[in-house]
């Protein structure tokens, strides 16, 4: 009849745990259900997708199997698209670290008006890829565009920058690393605000020049990040879409389409979706194995 | 400090004050030129493009295109909004604008309510599964949006009992090419639910434990407690979310068949690439594109140099991952 204290304090503390899942579970439904009705659902629909041919406007599907891969792997544009992903990505990655490199080191000073420094150089990465797609084809204008303004007062000769096989994708891809450089340089500034300053006094006292405690110093320390942005830059890269489609519109003649370009164009435009969405797995493998490097570089611990 | 550890060693370090005043005029002043005149050279690359579009879009890309470039384009007195006037009535931009503003505000919010809440779930309760849902919400970080477009596309357009479709999802077109499918798939986002998780681990438990023993049940103390709290970690997935969205592209284009649906990007790409319709007038349409290019960076501008801190901060969050 009366319960001991123990018991007493036992239940509460049991209803109140129950409480507290339930309110846990309460708090998740909201955000769960719609992630797995749009992203996981959606997956594993994207890779049965890629076993039929399917055209969703008429709703004809049909069972192919690997059909698909093999058409890819055996399809000439998809090895243009390929490579010339790849050569986006080798020319945007290191670029847009390189920059945020030196523009981190430039701006890691505590002066005044430094932050208004930081803030303009970030700018351009919260703008919107099509109104500066926009904005930088006005600026590549054969004749009158600043840059082909600036070229012809430097002494060059100014060519028709993006209809020109050869010099398409080179500017393409230095709008994107204009439009990107400032992100790299506000993570690179975090790692570089981490480094203790008795590293460098240390290295001072033993003579170190300015170019010795960058090489043997600074860089080094700053490996993971760099690791870091090598990786989450690939992940990008591999998956440009919109840049290339209002500057190039993935001309001329093919020569500045993507992977994601092309799974847009026959998803959507050549109603090929099961092909599309063949192509989207490949993709989302690459993705994976590359995040899986990432995870397990940062799983290992790290000393200095 | 570094100074009086120098001076007060001998030999080396005193050969070094006189080194270092010797610097100080030579490689020293070099040095400092040279940071100074790459910082101006980087400030005026990254701000170049946009005021040569603003300057542009207010009349110089006209003159620039018939008469070629001149100084002239920079003289305020040449200078005309009549292309804002013609892009915001006649090329469409009122309506991309408004329907704009309503999805970013829709997903804005939706978002920073559902990380929210998810954020604190994991963050702060304890409960079977929460490790391995988190380990989960991580992974969908990964996926990327390639992959999930084609089946949400046709989800939505077949889906059943909505927007003319039967019980089956066929005869209509679902959820496709309307407001509600625009906004629904986009409502959750993964590194929102991080931010957040990771905010709400850095509150103090006794916070928690004193609501308790006042006899709150959870709910109250999410509402009274934690909530009030949350302020930081709002603004900061708020801001992302809002400029995420007014920026956003591909599903916006993927999800929208007329005109009247089409967000700011959608419509400025559809401008640049649609129908002819506006092209005809081709010396003033530069401006025009131009013009609306200026209507859609202006509030991020806006957004970035009032909340400024707080992006940054954002970035340092999301990196530190």
């Amino acid at each position: 009849m009366l319960s001991s204290l123990a018991t007493r304090y036992r239940y509460f503390r049991s209803q109140f745990r129950k409480s507290e899942i339930r309110m846990a579970y309460l708090l998740l439904l909201p955000s769960m259900v719609p992630l797995f009705l749009f992203v996981f659902l959606p997956v594993l629909g994207a890779i049965g997708l890629s076993l039929t041919h399917f055209d969703a406007f008429h709703l004809k599907i049909q069972w192919i199997g690997l059909t698909n891969y093999i058409d890819a792997f055996k399809d000439d544009l998809f090895h243009t698209t390929i490579r010339n992903t790849l050569q986006y990505t080798v020319g945007f990655v290191p670029l847009r670290m390189f920059f945020g490199f030196v523009a981190a080191i430039l701006l890691n000073r505590r002066v005044r008006g430094i932050s208004f420094l930081r803030g303009a150089y970030y700018l351009p990465v919260l703008t919107s890829t099509i109104a500066m797609g926009i904005a930088w084809m006005w600026l590549f204008q054969p004749q009158t565009g600043l840059v082909s303004l600036v070229v012809k007062f430097l002494g060059g000769r100014s060519k028709d920058w993006l209809s020109n096989p050869r010099t398409a994708m080179p500017a393409v891809i230095g709008v994107a690393v204009w439009k990107s450089f400032g992100g790299t340089m506000l993570i690179y500034l975090a790692g570089l605000q981490g480094i203790p300053d008795v590293f460098y006094e240390a290295a001072r006292i033993d003579g170190a020049g300015r170019w010795h405690l960058l090489r043997y110093i600074t860089w080094p320390l700053l490996r993971p990040v760099t690791f870091y942005l090598l990786i989450t830059g690939v992940i990008g890269s591999l998956q440009v879409f919109g840049l290339i489609m209002i500057m190039t519109g993935g001309g001329p003649a093919f020569r500045t389409t993507s992977i994601v370009h092309q799974i847009y164009l026959n998803a959507f435009k050549f109603n090929r979706m099961g092909y599309a969405s063949g192509m989207a797995v490949i993709l989302f493998v690459a993705i994976a194995i590359l995040t899986y490097f990432n995870w397990r570089f940062f799983s290992s611990s790290l000393e200095y | 400090m570094t100074e009086k550890t120098m001076f007060s060693w001998k030999g080396k370090a005193a050969g070094g004050r006189r080194r270092s005043r010797r610097r100080l005029l030579g490689k020293e002043l070099l040095f400092r030129l040279l940071v100074v005149f790459l910082t101006v050279l980087g400030l005026v690359i990254t701000a170049l493009p946009f005021v040569w579009m603003t300057v542009s879009s207010l009349g110089g890309a006209n003159m620039v295109i018939s008469i070629g470039w001149t100084w002239s384009i920079f003289n305020p007195l040449n200078w005309t909004i009549e292309p804002f006037l013609i892009a915001w009535k006649m090329a469409g931009l009122k309506d991309y604008v408004i329907n704009t503003v309503i999805y970013a505000f829709a997903v804005t919010f939706l978002a920073t309510f559902t990380s929210t809440l998810a954020g604190y779930a994991f963050g702060r309760l304890r409960f079977p599964g929460r490790d391995l849902l988190f380990g989960l919400v991580l992974a969908t970080m990964m996926i990327p949006s390639s992959v999930t477009m084609i089946p949400l596309f046709a989800l939505l357009l077949r889906i059943p009992l909505v927007g003319g479709n039967d019980i089956l999802g066929m005869g209509g077109h679902g959820l496709y090419n309307s407001m509600v499918g625009l906004i629904l798939p986009q409502m959750v986002s993964a590194t929102s639910i991080f931010l957040c998780r990771q905010f709400f681990q850095t509150l103090p438990r006794e916070l928690e434990d004193a609501a308790r023993i006042d006899g709150c049940n959870e709910l109250r103390i999410w509402w009274q407690v934690i909530l009030p709290l949350s302020g930081p970690v709002l603004t900061v997935v708020a801001l992302f979310q809002f400029q995420g969205s007014w920026n956003s592209f591909v599903w916006p284009l993927i999800t929208s068949s007329s005109e009247s649906l089409y967000t700011i990007q959608v419509g400025l790409y559809s401008l640049v690439h649609g129908s002819g319709s506006m092209s005809a007038q081709a010396e003033l349409f530069q401006s025009v594109l131009l013009a609306g290019s200026v209507i859609s960076v202006l509030p991020i501008l806006v957004l970035f140099i009032a909340f400024q801190r707080q992006f940054v901060q954002g970035i340092a969050l999301t990196g530190l991952k």
